[in-house]
């Protein structure tokens, strides 16, 4: 069964449809990644799933719960969502306080919190900053912070919305070698963001426009779709360019194809 | 010369807390014309402390900031007969997120806003106002549009055209393009580039995007640890042999060019595209 299933989800702000008839199913472990230029209804749809704003009909399910007024505090607590602004979700007065935070609205004992706080402090390699302030750390080590607060709560679904886009190159790296961590521990990623760079190495990429699903698919076909791209306002990555060419010209040999691939990996 | 920094030093205090140099030591000339550059580093490297003390925004802790015909040291700057407001007006800075400042009923308004606050009458802030839009892509079609109801790229370009009004000198812009989506960032280059061109103006944007710096900085500044590191140009900083110990990054197409390269026997004589694209191709037949 599907951790997460959209089904006809329509939303709107007054007459302007933001999301309209949108059907999604992830399931669990599965790493997906939403794409979509600035006002196709990707933080729409997170406002959506976590119930911060209510779908005009369709029916939102989180494994077994449909999402309803009377869910919505249960769902709330399956779901992990890491912000775009470091600074904006960062509420504790030490690095050990903020990841304390989320555990003591959970009511978690005492000597579990401490366990669990040391447990994903070291997951997010910010054990040694546990006393330290938030204007002793730069927004990479913020996020991170936010990452260890939100792992320690056990989500079932972790949502990053445009959690790289104020990340300095070290910091948006950082970022990513987290996520294929998450992934290889099994956790479901559901990750919204325009850089396409931070699409390669997930399960399934969703490309939204106004409101809807374009298409969805591997990122080895998804990312390589110049028009489809195109059509969001996306545009190719480089190492796409050279083996879109090389096909083109029917040029484009296994290991070529390989090599450029491995080159995106890079990025 | 518009803006020249002698060894500037600024050290944050703060009660309770360890003194903390976010820059140190810093010298560096700005021309008031022609300029594009583009000022990169790792998060709290001091990029956005050095840039307020392009404007009079910061006093320096130690050092001078020349900017045009005024001094700026730490004693100056508590001096209320040395004006800051002409120094704001002829080099103007654009925060991160500027849209979140827009506050006005309509574009033209709130563009306008500025030079009306500088002392200029109605009709020629309304000009100024115009001709900042007209600069920034906006025509009049926008005037009497509220700026809530536009999409991002637009807003910014709203309060970056709010700055322009006051027809700055030289423009300081901090990470212009945070937020968009990757056609808009490129369309809000291009203004930039426009402006640049057609203007004289000078440039100066901050970015972690080394992509915009290849394709679009004449010069490039590099804040590591509160220190000026680099200031040359964007090739000689891709090729420099401590750009990772700067924490800074490579673009994509050379991270790209590179890859292809360690794969292909023959050196490659052009790095551009299509010549690229041979290269390749006479490798898999040979």
């Amino acid at each position: 069964m599907s951790i997460l299933t959209l089904k006809d989800v329509f939303f709107s702000y007054g007459k302007t449809p933001a999301i309209q008839n949108l059907s999604l199913a992830v399931e669990a472990g599965e790493w997906v990644t939403i794409v979509g230029p600035n006002g196709s209804g990707k933080s729409t749809l997170t406002k959506l799933i976590i119930g911060l704003l209510a779908a005009k009909s369709g029916e939102i399910r989180v494994n077994d719960l449909t999402l309803s007024e009377s869910t919505v505090q249960k769902i709330r607590e399956k779901i992990g969502i890491i912000f775009q602004n470091p600074d904006n979700q960062f509420v504790g007065v030490t690095v050990k306080d903020d990841i304390a935070f989320g555990l003591e609205n959970l009511s978690v004992p005492y000597p579990e919190m401490i366990e669990r706080i040391d447990t994903y402090a070291k997951a997010v390699g910010m054990d040694e900053y546990l006393e330290k302030e938030p204007s002793q750390l730069s927004g990479g080590q913020k996020q991170r912070v936010a990452i260890a607060g939100t792992l320690a709560m056990h989500p079932d679904i972790i949502i990053f919305d445009e959690a790289t886009s104020m990340l300095d190159p070290e910091g948006r790296h950082a970022m990513m070698a987290i996520m294929e961590d998450l992934k290889r521990q099994g956790k479901t990623i559901l990750s919204i963001t325009h850089d396409l760079r931070e699409a390669l190495r997930c399960d399934r990429v969703v490309v939204m426009h106004e409101g809807t699903i374009l298409k969805s698919g591997e990122p080895s076909v998804i990312l390589r779709d110049e028009a489809l791209l195109k059509q969001a306002r996306l545009t190719l990555l480089e190492p796409f360019k050279y083996m879109n060419e090389l096909s083109s010209q029917k040029r484009l040999t296994d290991q070529w194809e390989a090599i450029l691939w491995e080159s995106a990996l890079t990025l | 010369m518009g803006i020249r920094l002698n060894a500037v030093s600024h050290v944050y205090t703060a009660i309770n807390q360890t003194p903390v140099e976010a820059i140190k030591n810093v010298s560096l000339s700005i021309h008031a014309n022609d300029e594009f550059i583009a000022l990169v580093g790792e998060t709290g490297s001091g990029k956005s402390t050095l840039a307020q003390h392009f404007n009079a925004l910061m006093a320096p802790t130690s050092g001078e900031a020349q900017l045009f015909d005024v001094s700026i040291t730490a004693e100056t700057f508590k001096d209320k007969k040395i004006k800051k407001t002409p120094i704001r007006k002829r080099i103007g800075l654009v925060f991160q997120f500027p849209e979140y400042q827009l506050f006005e009923e309509t574009v033209l308004k709130d563009v306008a806003f500025a030079p009306k606050n500088f002392g200029l009458k109605d009709a020629e802030a309304n000009e100024l106002a115009k001709h900042a839009l007209e600069l920034v892509g906006l025509d009049e079609s926008y005037y009497s549009r509220s700026p809530f109801h536009l999409s991002g790229g637009e807003k910014k370009r709203v309060s970056i055209a709010g700055i322009l009004a006051m027809e700055p000198d030289i423009l300081v812009l901090d990470e212009p393009t945070s937020g968009l989506d990757p056609q808009s960032q490129e369309t809000l280059m291009q203004v930039f580039q426009t402006i640049q061109e057609k203007t004289h103006t000078s440039i100066v944007f901050i970015t972690h995007d080394m992509n915009w710096v290849e394709s679009y900085a004449k010069r490039v500044l590099v804040m590591h640890q509160g220190e000026l590191v680099f200031d040359g140009t964007p090739g000689d900083l891709f090729n420099h042999p401590e750009l990772k110990t700067w924490k800074m990054d490579e673009p994509d197409r050379i991270k790209v060019l590179n890859e292809i390269k360690t794969h292909l026997k023959t050196p490659l004589k052009s790095l551009d595209f299509n010549a690229v694209i041979q290269a390749i191709k006479t490798e898999e037949t040979s």
